[in-house]
Formats: C-alpha cells, sequence, structure tokens
C-alpha cells in the first residue's frame, strides 16, 4: 500500500461500513504481529541467541519467547526494553525499537527509569545489560526522596535533562542529578494527568448531583478492567507510566473523539493513532463510525467501548486482544 | 481535586478596544466572551464576531486550559483550527508559554477588523 499515514487515515475516514473497510483498507495493511515476527527472530538469529539463552538475556521465559516468534507482541514496553538490550541496541536504535514495534513513547529524560535505561545505553564504562540497568534503577529510587515538597514542574525542559544524562560518565554523576532534579521525575506526566481532569471537569458530571466526576468513580462506576483500573489508580497518584493502548482505552472509556485521544496521546509524547497498524486503524474507523452513529454521548456511557470493541472482534485482527480485555467490562 | 489557580499566567489581548494584558490569577475558571447587557464575562471581548459565551480559561493542577466549546466564528490555537467535540463536548486545549488563541471569521471580507487575538504568557 503506497499512501501516507494521512491520506489512508482519511481513506478510513471515507469507508462507508465495516465490509467496505475490511475490503479496501485492512486488507492491504501488513499485519503488525507479522513485522514482528520477522524482527524477533531476526533480532535471536543475527545475535546468534538460542530460544534458552535469549530468554535468559531478557530475564523472562522460554515459552515467552517462543510466543514472540511466533508473532504474539509483547504486551509491556518493559518487555520491549529487556529485548532492546539483549540486542544490544544504542541509545538510538533503542528509540527507534520501541516507537516503531513497541508502538510507545521513545525514552523519556524526565522519566526515572527511562533516564536509568539512557545512562547505561550511552556509558562507556559499564555493560549494556538488563541487570545493570535495574541495578542503576534501584540505587536512583533510593536516590530519590518521595517526601520532600513538589516542585515547580517546569523547573528543567526536557531536552536539559537529556543533555545532561548523555553526557554523564559514572554513576555518581547520575545519582547527583537524580537527587538535585526530583521534581523533574515526579511531574513528568503532569501535564497528561492535568488534560485528563480538565476533561473530565469539561465533559463529565454526576447525573443526579451534577457534581463533576472523578475519573476513578467513572472507572467504579462502569466496571473497567482490573488493569485500566489499577491504571486510574496509578493516575490518582500521580505515578502513572502510560502505555499507549492503555491510554487509547481509557480515552473510549471517557467517549473521546479521535482528536482527543491524539491529544492525550501527544502529552504523553507518543505519535497519534495510526492508521498503518491494523488495530489502530480499526479504532479510527470505529470511532468515525460510531460518531456518525451518533454514539458518542456526554453521559459517560459505554457505547463508543463497546462499538469499537465489536468492530475489533467482528475484523477477527490478531494483535487486538489486548485491546478489547481494556474495553471489556472487569469481574 | 486541586483545582485552585496559584499559578501566575497572563493573556495578551487584542481586540477592537486595543491591546491590554489581563492576570488570570486568583481563581480557577475565567470565562471568555462577548459583553451584553445580560451578560458580563470575566474577560469580555469588544468584536461583534466573538459568542456571548465563547470558552473559558481554567486552571487545573497548576495547567491552564482553554475550554472550547464550539462557536459561530471559529477559534485557531496557533493557527489551527479548533473543533469541538461531538455532542456539545467540550474540547481542553492545553496552554503553553507564548500560545496564541485567535478568533476570526469564515469570510475573508471581515478578516482582520473584527479579529481577536489572545497570547499566554506566564510572566
Amino acid at each position: 500500500m503506497l499512501y501516507s499515514t494521512d491520506a489512508l487515515t482519511n481513506e478510513v475516514l471515507q469507508c462507508d461500513d465495516l465490509e467496505e473497510f475490511r475490503r479496501n483498507i485492512i486488507s492491504g495493511i501488513t499485519s503488525q504481529s507479522e513485522l514482528w515476527k520477522e524482527r524477533i527472530n531476526r533480532i535471536i538469529r543475527d545475535n546468534n541467541y538460542t530460544v534458552n539463552s535469549f530468554a535468559r538475556a531478557c530475564g523472562v521465559s522460554r515459552p515467552a519467547v517462543v510466543k514472540w516468534c511466533r508473532g504474539a507482541i509483547p504486551r509491556g514496553r518493559d518487555e520491549f526494553i529487556r529485548i532492546g538490550f539483549a540486542a544490544n541496541y544504542g541509545y538510538e536504535e533503542m528509540n527507534s525499537f520501541l516507537r516503531r514495534y513497541g508502538k510507545t513513547s521513545e525514552l523519556y529524560a524526565k522519566s526515572l527509569e527511562d533516564s536509568a535505561c539512557i545512562f547505561v545505553l550511552r556509558s562507556k564504562t559499564i555493560s549494556h545489560t538488563f541487570e545493570i540497568y535495574q541495578s542503576i534503577l534501584e540505587k536512583m529510587r533510593t536516590a530519590l526522596q518521595m517526601d520532600s515538597p513538589a516542585l515547580n514542574p517546569e523547573v528543567m525542559e526536557t531536552g536539559e535533562a537529556l543533555t545532561q544524562l548523555l553526557s554523564m560518565e559514572t554513576e555518581q554523576e547520575l545519582i547527583r542529578f537524580v537527587e538535585e532534579n526530583q521534581q523533574i521525575y515526579r511531574t513528568a506526566y503532569y501535564r497528561l494527568y492535568s488534560y485528563i481532569e480538565a476533561f473530565l471537569l469539561a465533559n463529565c458530571s454526576d447525573e443526579v448531583s451534577g457534581e463533576n466526576v472523578s475519573v476513578f468513580f467513572l472507572a467504579e462506576q462502569q466496571e473497567w478492567s482490573a488493569s485500566l483500573r489499577r491504571c486510574v489508580s496509578a493516575i490518582r497518584q500521580k505515578k502513572w507510566f502510560p502505555l499507549r493502548r492503555k491510554i487509547i482505552a481509557l480515552g473510549l472509556h471517557l467517549n473521546m473523539d479521535y482528536d482527543q485521544i491524539n491529544a492525550m496521546l501527544e502529552l504523553a509524547r507518543m505519535e497519534p493513532l495510526c492508521a498503518k497498524n491494523p488495530v489502530e486503524c480499526a479504532i479510527i474507523y470505529a470511532i468515525e463510525d460510531a460518531k456518525l452513529l451518533d454514539m458518542i454521548f456526554c453521559d459517560g456511557g459505554l457505547e463508543l467501548c463497546e462499538h469499537v470493541k465489536n468492530v475489533l472482534t467482528e475484523l477477527s485482527l490478531s494483535d487486538a486482544a489486548a485491546i478489547i480485555d481494556d474495553l471489556e467490562k472487569g469481574v | 481535586m486541586d483545582i485552585v489557580s496559584e499559578v501566575s499566567a497572563f493573556l495578551t489581548v487584542k481586540d477592537g478596544s486595543g491591546t491590554r494584558r489581563v492576570s488570570l490569577s486568583g481563581r480557577q475558571k475565567w470565562s471568555l466572551g462577548r459583553k451584553t447587557p445580560a451578560n458580563d464575562p470575566d474577560i469580555a471581548l469588544a468584536s461583534p464576531i466573538v459568542s456571548r459565551s465563547h470558552g473559558e480559561f481554567v486552571c487545573m493542577n497548576g495547567q491552564w486550559f482553554y475550554f472550547y466549546r464550539g462557536s459561530m466564528n471559529p477559534t485557531y490555537y496557533n493557527g489551527k483550527k479548533l473543533h469541538s467535540g461531538l455532542n456539545g463536548r467540550v474540547t481542553p486545549v492545553l496552554l503553553l508559554p507564548g500560545a496564541v488563541l485567535c478568533i476570526d471569521c469564515e469570510d475573508p471580507a471581515l478578516h482582520s477588523s473584527n479579529r481577536v487575538e489572545l497570547i499566554f504568557s506566564d510572566r
């Protein structure tokens, strides 16, 4: 398919029904699962791993690697980072890998976990392994005094934090940086959290009292999936490390439209919904279809979630199971 | 939910009455619109193309947002046309220092004379 992503998005938005969408769009997009299968098998081959030795290098079980090799896409960003270390990626390669295959944000200098990762990947004096990364992360966590008062979120720009991280040579420098700049880690996704709260303030109120509802209240009331409710709890504590899939699921639960979900992705430093990914392409179609069917309401109803879930199920996309789980009601 | 604004922010307003600076401190919400005998917005804009209730500036956890509610004449954020959400849903727009909101006519013949510009800053 020779479309640019924008042109493809426009094609999706013009589909009249699911059959046309399936025939003209989905059939032409290479499955993410196929691309992933090819990539992971190449990583193992190029680095002379066996399945067992690759599982050890990643710190995961052998069956997990076997599933990946058959096309199962890792669900967490953490797994992509493990694989990136095992593949001996440098900083730029890791970023590209996270973006392309993990569909997640690049390494972000204001996240504690990512800072540790950036430091290890750029260091000339320590081994670039997942174990070393974890041990450094643990030291950084210890250095981060979580009970000190929150400071101005804009104290240091991301670019400046990244420049400093990239120039560090020793662990001591890194730890000192963490101690002196605690506030940047605590406020990394401040804007995203604020956007979610602002959206609720503007759009969602309790039918009886008329008061604005919290995202936690909505999650309980609508029986969101357990994993999404854990995200909500983390948002309340301002400790959420957003995964792309969870942001999309959250947006659908909040009855956001295409632009609003993209606004959240942008605040999490991620790419907008991508029409070249079959699952995201189907979600774009389903949101547009729901819009035309007048299914996006202000009352916190679940019609949009149900509709997206039905479209994904109907299309039988191999990579859609995880997001369908997030759109299911919890038990 | 911390919704009280303790964060200093300012708007430079350019409308039919000239250019002025408005401080957004001391409260969480500031309404924006055209003043009429029955309508007295916090920030009154002198322009016939502005709706009586055009939008709101809201501070959420120290971040300022513009709540765009849709209007007859379009509003642009840094040159990009804003779209209201479906079924009356409000689209919050995060305001960063230097952000420019512009209310203008679709009709080029009316352009500039009634145009309103709001520039957001934190100092």
